[in-house]
């Protein structure tokens, strides 16, 4: 049975995949998978507070998931801290801050709901697991809107600035000797992911963020030769994997974001086997 | 030629955690030199063409460069990670637009034509040298700068690598600055040698750097006189399959004598 509203979000999934495709090859070469994980962590705390302040959870997670990348850039470029211990602290910070705060709302809200019979408490635990495991029905046509958006932009972000992206991982003495400003293209990295996990969240949940981001990539690595059919290569295993898993999840009730990550890991799994039968390389991951 | 520097540093210093790195350093760098800067380990070299180029600002001091120069640049220790994948040919043509013909001169010119289809992460240290010097040449730089450009070659490597660096400077009629370990080739080909540690120790013609006292206090007795027959032996490379050993020897023996009879 397919309804009007599973076009809806199997197109909201796409667009996902579109955006996720792309970044995840670059946070790939970077060796940034870590901060995928940390800045869909740091949207916890949006949640919580989209909640403690009666607003809409994701913009919340949206807004904290930016201050979180500013703060990241700005931290690395002033104190010279390695962006590996700044993703550590700052993403369990911020999980740590988003558990508490979202425990003691929803303690609070019981309380009153006891007293009052007001408000319902289970709100922000259906919230919290909409928060890990994603929830493909929000995929309202308004939000598809903001959605296509978003990978609109982000898209084109990364397409206006790719080859500087690229010089940038290769070298970033010569990125800025040819006068690429260094600064800048953080920055649009940053607001790129910063967008794409926010949206990501909403869809598979804080749990398959990354692998999103990352499985594609590592899966095009095995045959690429180009940074561009890399990113060909990758949103081709996306959408594939996107096609079966939606279907199996329609029909099982699974959990759209496990179920495509235990796809993209087979995928991955296969690949890696055929690479080292007929590459006879050591597979570079 | 009198015309204005393309680049020039006036009294720059740059701090580090304990010392200065750079300590009150003047250059000039004119239309058509070709200055070599050798120094110990750590005297700064690198930190002086990262302010030449506006990579890093000196802490004092002024750097200047001429109006949209263009500079072509070749990095110390371009380390390839092999997660990227990138072909030779992607690496060059992604260097703004260059026409096909233009990009096929420069591959010829620094002999990479077998190299085109190799992924970047698999060439040797010698392989890398020369696209990245390809790279560099591909904007139509004015200036090359160059940080130890041949430190991973053996000695035939280096010795073909500088060679083929001085026909393009001749046949390009470019400014180049370079970083160098290895004096014995660079005094050759230098027009001028700049000996830096911290501060500009000594600079010149390399035949009067090598006589000069603060280059014997930096680099030791042994190296200067070492340095003083050096170019000579250069000029016979051409001629080594020639049995004429005495005559080098002799050919030597007689510069030095007329060198010191000079000074």
């Amino acid at each position: 049975m397919i309804h009007a509203n599973d076009y809806m979000m199997f197109i909201a999934a796409l667009l996902v995949c579109l955006m996720a495709a792309p970044l995840g090859c670059l946070i790939f070469w970077r060796r940034m998978a870590y901060f995928g994980d940390a800045l869909s962590h740091s949207a916890l705390l949006g949640v919580a507070l989209g909640f403690l302040f009666g607003g809409h959870i994701y913009i919340g997670g949206a807004l904290v998931c930016a201050l979180f990348a500013f703060l990241l850039v700005w931290l690395e470029s002033r104190f010279k801290l390695t962006m590996d211990t700044l993703l550590g602290i700052l993403a369990h910070g911020s999980l740590a801050f988003g558990i508490l705060a979202l425990m003691i709302f929803s303690q609070h809200a019981d309380d009153t709901h006891h007293q009052t019979g007001s408000a319902d408490p289970h709100d922000s635990l259906h919230a919290f697991e909409g928060y890990f495991f994603g929830d493909l029905e929000q995929a309202t046509s308004g939000n598809l809107i903001f959605l296509a958006f978003g990978a609109l932009l982000v898209l084109l972000a990364l397409k206006k600035n790719w080859q500087s992206l690229i010089l940038t991982i290769l070298s970033e003495d010569l990125a800025k000797a040819e006068g690429h400003n260094l600064l800048r293209l953080k920055y649009i990295l940053m607001g790129c992911l910063t967008l794409t996990v926010a949206i990501a969240v909403q869809t598979v949940g804080v749990l398959f963020t990354t692998s999103l981001l990352i499985l594609p990539a590592a899966c095009a690595r095995q045959w690429a030769r180009n940074p561009k059919n890399m990113v060909i290569y990758a949103i081709g295993v996306a959408i594939i994997s996107l096609i079966a898993s939606f279907a199996l999840s329609q029909q099982q009730e699974l959990p759209f974001g496990a179920i495509i990550t235990a796809l993209l890991c087979g995928f991955f799994a296969v690949l890696l086997i055929l690479s080292a039968i007929f590459r006879k390389k050591t597979p570079r991951i | 030629m009198t015309s204005t520097p393309l680049i020039s540093a006036d009294n720059i210093s740059l701090n580090g955690t304990h010392q200065k790195i750079l300590d009150g350093v003047s250059l000039e760098l004119a239309q058509g030199d070709f200055v070599t800067l050798i120094g110990p380990n750590g005297a700064g070299k690198t930190m002086l063409l990262k302010c030449l180029l506006g990579l890093t600002r000196p802490d004092s001091g002024q750097v200047s460069r001429q109006a949209d120069l263009r500079i072509g640049y070749m990095p110390q220790n371009l380390s390839i990670d092999p997660v990227l994948p990138i072909s030779v040919t992607y690496f060059l043509t992604m260097a703004g637009q260059n026409t096909d013909a233009h990009v096929a001169e420069i591959v010829q010119e620094t002999g990479i034509e077998a190299l085109l289809t190799r992924q970047l992460h698999d060439l040797s240290g010698g392989e890398l040298q020369r696209v990245l010097l390809a790279r560099a040449l591909l904007n139509q730089p004015q200036i090359l700068i160059l940080d130890e450009p041949a430190q991973n070659l053996d000695v035939t490597g280096q010795l073909a690598f500088y060679k083929n660096l001085e026909t393009i400077y001749q046949k390009r009629g470019l400014t180049i600055l370079m970083v160098s370990h290895d004096l014995h080739l660079v005094m050759s080909s230098s027009q001028r040698v700049i000996c830096l540690y911290h501060h500009i120790c000594c600079q010149g013609a390399p035949q009067a750097v090598t006589k000069d006292p603060e280059f014997t206090a930096l680099f030791g007795p042994d190296m200067a006189r070492m340095m003083a027959v050096y170019p000579h032996d250069h000029d016979h490379h051409h001629h080594h399959d020639h049995d004429h050993d005495h005559d080098h020897s002799h050919a030597h023996d007689q510069h030095s004598q007329s060198t010191k009879a000079q000074k």
